[in-house]
């Protein structure tokens, strides 16, 4: 194993923070991006960045609802996005262990 | 070729793709460049598990439901009034019941602890939707027929001819906390989780011991078995959160 099995879509800091926090909600829930926002701690353009990163990779998926101003985006961590991280974190445990 | 500047046309274009988050980058600095200066940043795996880690439990405690500080806030706030109902009724022979400051303090302590509750509740859920949202709604629900049911049947005892011993003694001390314990249990049930299942065990095995135990030493036995588990409970997450 080593250091380019590993995911570099998720090992990025940002968006390992985000996909950490959206993957410590149950499963079928979702978070509002102004909460994302507040536990991630990131400005809102670098947040929308990272999500847009990681939807393309069918990694998350947002939601949008209202219109105009009071519009709200929820996000959610998919299947597969859950799966990714499991696999990254299984990568991270191999390559510590083998250190 | 010069090619003459159409800003009519470049406006329509900008419309056309409209950022789908720009509500929300409204809220923020619309002028901000995002560097993304983290992508070249060096994360090594051992820097990353623990970020990971930490992030992780960062989270877990921010949507904590039941954090153990509530868990303990509750224990002191049923030791107290039960403790002071019980300071009402002792000695009295026959039974009479709580005096009304008494009962002032426990339903203002109730009260206290619903509030208190409801604002940890709705900090930890704040932006959260979906499955567990509906869940809770369809809990809420449950939780307002059991309180209706329990208030209605003391009714129902006072109507029987039951003495004060019952209606105001044995009832509310007491038999309060086999319906919070049979709620619970049937939520560990549902759910198939061990904490609320544990949970309900201990408040009916508190409200049966307080029941045998009678109409005044009831309020002291629930009030310290009530305010006993509670704050196990609360050293039992906090342990686990260290693990």
């Amino acid at each position: 194993m080593s250091v380019d099995e590993i995911n570099p879509l998720i090992h990025v800091p940002a968006r390992l923070r985000i996909m950490a926090t959206l993957a410590a909600l149950p499963v079928g829930d979702n978070l509002s991006f102004t909460r994302l926002q507040e536990m991630i701690g990131l400005s809102a353009g670098n947040l929308i960045t990272h999500l847009r990163k990681l939807e393309d990779a069918n990694y998350i998926n947002t939601e949008k609802s209202g219109l105009g101003q009071s519009s709200r985006t929820q996000v959610v961590v998919t299947k597969r996005g859950r799966e990714a991280l499991d696999a990254y974190t299984a990568t991270l445990r191999e390559l510590i262990e083998g250190f | 070729m010069q090619i003459a500047l159409d800003f009519v046309w470049q406006s329509r274009l900008t419309l056309w793709h409209k950022p789908k988050w720009e509500s929300e980058m409204d809220q923020g600095n619309k002028t901000e460049k995002t560097p993304l200066a983290d992508e070249d940043e060096q994360l090594g795996p051992r820097a990353a598990a623990e970020l990971l880690a930490q992030t992780t439990n960062q989270a877990k405690r921010q949507f904590d439901e039941w954090p153990p500080y509530l868990l303990f806030i509750g224990a002191v706030i049923f030791l107290f009034v039960y403790g002071v109902v019980w300071m009402s009724v002792r000695g009295q022979h026959p039974y009479l019941g709580p005096s009304g400051g008494a009962l002032a303090a426990l339903y203002g302590g109730i009260v206290v602890w619903i509030i208190t509750v409801v604002v940890v509740l709705q900090r930890a859920r704040g932006g959260v939707s979906g499955r567990s949202a509906q869940q809770r709604r369809t809990y809420s629900a449950g939780w307002i027929v059991i309180v209706l049911a329990y208030s209605t049947f003391q009714g129902a005892l006072y109507h029987a001819g039951a003495s004060h011993a019952i209606v105001y003694g044995v009832y509310p001390a007491s038999v309060v906390w086999l319906f919070a314990g049979t709620a619970f249990v049937t939520i560990g049930v549902i759910r198939e989780q061990s904490p609320p299942l544990a949970l309900g065990i201990a408040f009916m095995a508190i409200g049966l011991v307080g029941a045998f135990a009678g109409p005044v030493v009831g309020w002291l036995v629930s009030g310290i078995g009530i305010s006993v588990a509670l704050a196990s409970f609360g050293v039992v997450r906090i342990v686990k959160r260290r693990a």
